[in-house]
C-alpha cells in the first residue's frame, strides 16, 4: 500500500472522527499546554457562541462565559494548569439567578508527544439541575403546606379540646352543686314521708320524691358522661365472673320484667372463660343499662341477653354482649344519632324516662374497654344492642414475664402452694399439672410435716391428700385451723369422693375438695374458686396473725359427689 | 371399664402434661411406679398371709393411689376392694389377691412396654 493511499485513508478517517466528534452534544476543545486552542467541535462553538476560526490561537479562558464555582466567580487560568496536571472535573453555574444553567467541565492532558495538549469537555446540565430543582421546590412547598395544614388542624384541635374540657367542667360543677341540695331534698321527704300525712298529702310528697330521685340519676348520669368526656375515668383490674355478673344483672332486673309480663332469656356461651380481667363496675353498668332499656321499651314478649366470646389475642379477650328484645323499634332515620348525649328515641304512646345520657354513657364505656357499641333494629319487630368489650385474659402470675412490671397487681399474684401428698408419684404429677398452670409448689409427705411447715407461714393454698399415714388430712386440717396463724385455703385431695367425706372435709375446716386422680381442668377450676376466695377473704397483711375461720364452702357444700 | 391394663385417654393426659419432654418424663413415672409396686406388692402378699388387714389397708391405698394416677385404673379398682375389705377388718379372700396380683403383671408388662417405646 502506498503512502499516498495511507495518507488518504488517515485524512479519510479524520474527517469521519470531525464529524462524529461534531453531533456529539458535549462541547469538546482541545488546547496545547499554554491554554492555546488548537481544535474544536460545533459544540463548544455554540457553547462559546463563534465560529472555530475566530477560537483557533486564542487563549482558552478568554473565550468562556462567564462563571461561578459554589457561588464565587472564577476566572478560567487555573482551568488550564489545573488540566496540566491531570483529570478532573467540576461544575460550573453560568448565572447567579435561577433558572440555573450549569455545566459540567471536565478535563484531561492529552500526553502525545511532541505536542502534549489538554482535552477540555463541556456538558450542559441545565435541564438536569432545573428538574432536580423544581422536585426540591415542590417538596418543600409540600413540606410547607403539610405543616402549615397541621398547624392550623392542631389550633382546631387544641380549641375543640378547650371547649368539650370548659363544658365538661361546667357540666361537673353545675352537677356537683345541684347534687348537694338535691340530696338534701331526698332526705328530707323521706323523712317527711315518716310522719303522719294525710292521703293528699303522702302522693304529693312521694311524687317530691320521685322527682328527685330522677333528677339526681340524671345528675349522676351527667356527671358520669363528663367524667369519661373528660378522660378522667381510670378503669380497674378487677377479676370478673362473666357468668356470675350476668346473672346478677338479670336478677336485678327480672322483678320489672316480671311487672310487664316479659320472658327473660339468658345465655352464655361456653367458651367464654370463666374469669377475665376489666371494670367489673363499668361492665356491669353496660350490662344493666342495655337490660334496662330493652324492659322499658318492650311491653310484650321477650327480652335476651345472649354473651360470647372470642379470642383476641395471647392477652386479651373480646367480649361480646347481645341485648336484643321485641319492643317497638327505633325508625332508621333516629338510629345514627342514637348515641349521642340527650337523644331519645321518640317511642310512640311512650312517656320518656331517664336521662338518655345511657347510651352515650354505654357507647363512651364500651370505647373505653377497647370496644364498641352498636345496634340494629326493625320498627314493629324489635332491637338488638350489642356491646362489644375487650378485657384481658386472667393469667396467673408466675405464667407473666417476670421483667413486666404486674408484680403490684395484687389480684393475680401466684399464690404459694404447699402440697401435702405421701405419694411420690403423685407428687410428681401434681408438680407437672401445676407446671402446666405455670404455678410451683413445695411438697411435704404427711400431716406432720404439714403441720411443721405451716406453722412457718408464707403458704397460701395447700393440697392436702386425705389418707396419710400418721395424721392424715382431716387431722391436719383440725390441728391447723387451732393454730394462731395466717390460715391457708384448704384443698382437700382423695380418691373417695363420697358426701360424707365432704362433709367431713367441710367440718374439719377445708375449702374445698379435688378427687384423685386430679386432671388438669378440675385442678384449673379449683383455682379458679381460690381466686374467687380471695377476692371475698383478701389477704391479711403479713403483721396480722390473725385466725380467719374459712367464710367460703360454697363448693364443698353445693357441689354432688362426683 | 376398659379392657387394658392402662387406660388410653388416662394416659394420653398424662402425656399431654410432659407436652415436649413427655418421653423423660413417662420414664421417670414408670420407673417410680415400677420400683414402688414391686415393694408393694410385695408387702400386700406378706400382709396377707400373716393376716394384717390393717397394715394391708394401708398397703393397698399406696398402691391404689399412683395406679390411678398412671391410667391403671382396673389396678386400682382391685386395690380398692382391698382396701376396702381390710379397713373393715376383714380379711379378702386368697382369690382377690390373687386377681390384684395377675393384673399388677399385665400392668407392669405394659408399662415396660410403654418404657421401651419411649
Amino acid at each position: 500500500m502506498s503512502s499516498e493511499h495511507l495518507t488518504d485513508q488517515l485524512r479519510n478517517t479524520l474527517g469521519r472522527l470531525e464529524a462524529a466528534l461534531s453531533s456529539v452534544k458535549d462541547a469538546l476543545v482541545l488546547t496545547n499546554l499554554d491554554g492555546v486552542v488548537e481544535w474544536t467541535n460545533s459544540s463548544f462553538d455554540s457553547l462559546v457562541g463563534r465560529a472555530r476560526l475566530q477560537s483557533l490561537g486564542k487563549y482558552l479562558p478568554d473565550l468562556l462565559p462567564e462563571h461561578y464555582v459554589s457561588g464565587k466567580a472564577t476566572r478560567g487560568d487555573q482551568l488550564i494548569a489545573q488540566a496540566a496536571n491531570g483529570a478532573g472535573s467540576e461544575n460550573w453555574d453560568l448565572s447567579l439567578h435561577p433558572p440555573r444553567r450549569v455545566q459540567e467541565v471536565s478535563w484531561s492532558p492529552v500526553n502525545l508527544l511532541p505536542n502534549p495538549s489538554l482535552v477540555f469537555v463541556f456538558r450542559d446540565l441545565s435541564s438536569i439541575t432545573q428538574a432536580q430543582d423544581e422536585i426540591k421546590r415542590a417538596r418543600d412547598n409540600l413540606e410547607q403546606e403539610v405543616f402549615t395544614r397541621t398547624a392550623e388542624l392542631q389550633q382546631a384541635r387544641d380549641e375543640a379540646l378547650a371547649a368539650r374540657n370548659a363544658m365538661g367542667r361546667f357540666l361537673s360543677n353545675i352537677s356537683h352543686e345541684i347534687r348537694t341540695p338535691m340530696n338534701a331534698v331526698i332526705g328530707m321527704t323521706d323523712l317527711l314521708l315518716t310522719t303522719e300525712l294525710n292521703e293528699h298529702q303522702g302522693e304529693l310528697v312521694h311524687t317530691i320524691h320521685h322527682s328527685g330521685d330522677l333528677l339526681l340519676k340524671l345528675i349522676n348520669d351527667i356527671l358520669d358522661l363528663s367524667k369519661i368526656q373528660a378522660d378522667h375515668l381510670q378503669l380497674r383490674r378487677d377479676r370478673l365472673e362473666i357468668r356470675a355478673l350476668v346473672q346478677e344483672c338479670c336478677a336485678i332486673l327480672q322483678p320489672s320484667a316480671d311487672s310487664k309480663g316479659l320472658r327473660m332469656e339468658i345465655g352464655v356461651d361456653p367458651e367464654v372463660p370463666k374469669l377475665l380481667i376489666g371494670d367489673s363496675l363499668r361492665v356491669r353498668q353496660v350490662l344493666l343499662n342495655l337490660i334496662n332499656n330493652a324492659i322499658k321499651f318492650t311491653n310484650h314478649g321477650y327480652v335476651s341477653v345472649q354473651v360470647s366470646s372470642r379470642w383476641l389475642d395471647a392477652d386479651s379477650e373480646r367480649l361480646e354482649v347481645r341485648v336484643e328484645d321485641s319492643g317497638p323499634g327505633i325508625a332508621a332515620e333516629f338510629l345514627p344519632s342514637l348515641f349521642d348525649a340527650f337523644t331519645q328515641a321518640p317511642s310512640a304512646g311512650e312517656q320518656p324516662q331517664g336521662s338518655g345520657l345511657g347510651l352515650a354513657i354505654c357507647n363512651r364505656l364500651c370505647s373505653l374497654m377497647g370496644g364498641r357499641l352498636e345496634v340494629s333494629s326493625q320498627v314493629g319487630v324489635g332491637s338488638r344492642f350489642c356491646a362489644h368489650v375487650t378485657l384481658e385474659r386472667f393469667h396467673n402470675e408466675a405464667s407473666t414475664d417476670p421483667g413486666t412490671p404486674k408484680a403490684s397487681l395484687c389480684p393475680v399474684e401466684a399464690p404459694r402452694i404447699l402440697v401435702v401428698e405421701d405419694n411420690r408419684i403423685n407428687q410428681r404429677v401434681l408438680e407437672l399439672l401445676l407446671g402446666q398452670l405455670q404455678l410451683s409448689a413445695e411438697f411435704v409427705n404427711d400431716g406432720e410435716a404439714a403441720l411443721e411447715r405451716l406453722q412457718h407461714n408464707g403458704i397460701d393454698l395447700v393440697l392436702m391428700d386425705l389418707q396419710m399415714p400418721g395424721i392424715d388430712g382431716l387431722e391436719a386440717t383440725r390441728q391447723l385451723r387451732q393454730l394462731n396463724l395466717r390460715q391457708p385455703y384448704l384443698v382437700a385431695l382423695t380418691a373417695f369422693a363420697f358426701d360424707q367425706q365432704k362433709l367431713d372435709c367441710q367440718q374439719a375446716g377445708m375449702e374445698d375438695f379435688l378427687s384423685k386422680p386430679v386432671r388438669l381442668p378440675d385442678l384449673q377450676e379449683a383455682l379458679d374458686r381460690y381466686h374467687l376466695w380471695l377476692q371475698t377473704n383478701p389477704a391479711p397483711s403479713p403483721q396480722q396473725n390473725v385466725v380467719t375461720a374459712p367464710t367460703v364452702r360454697s363448693h364443698l357444700t353445693s357441689s354432688p359427689a362426683t | 371399664m376398659n379392657q387394658e391394663p392402662i387406660d388410653p385417654q388416662a394416659w394420653s393426659e398424662l402425656l399431654a402434661l410432659g407436652g415436649e419432654d413427655a418421653d423423660s418424663m413417662v420414664d421417670e413415672l414408670i420407673d417410680m411406679y415400677l420400683e414402688d409396686s414391686t415393694v408393694l406388692l410385695a408387702a400386700i402378699r406378706r400382709d396377707h398371709q400373716s393376716n394384717q388387714p390393717q397394715s394391708l389397708a394401708r398397703t393397698a391405698h399406696a398402691l391404689r393411689s399412683p395406679s390411678a394416677t398412671l391410667g391403671a385404673l382396673r389396678l386400682a379398682e382391685h386395690c380398692r376392694r382391698v382396701e376396702e375389705a381390710s379397713t373393715r377388718e376383714d380379711l379378702p379372700p386368697e382369690a382377690v389377691i390373687e386377681e390384684l396380683m395377675e393384673e399388677a403383671h399385665r400392668v407392669t408388662i405394659d408399662l415396660q412396654s410403654r418404657r421401651r417405646q419411649a
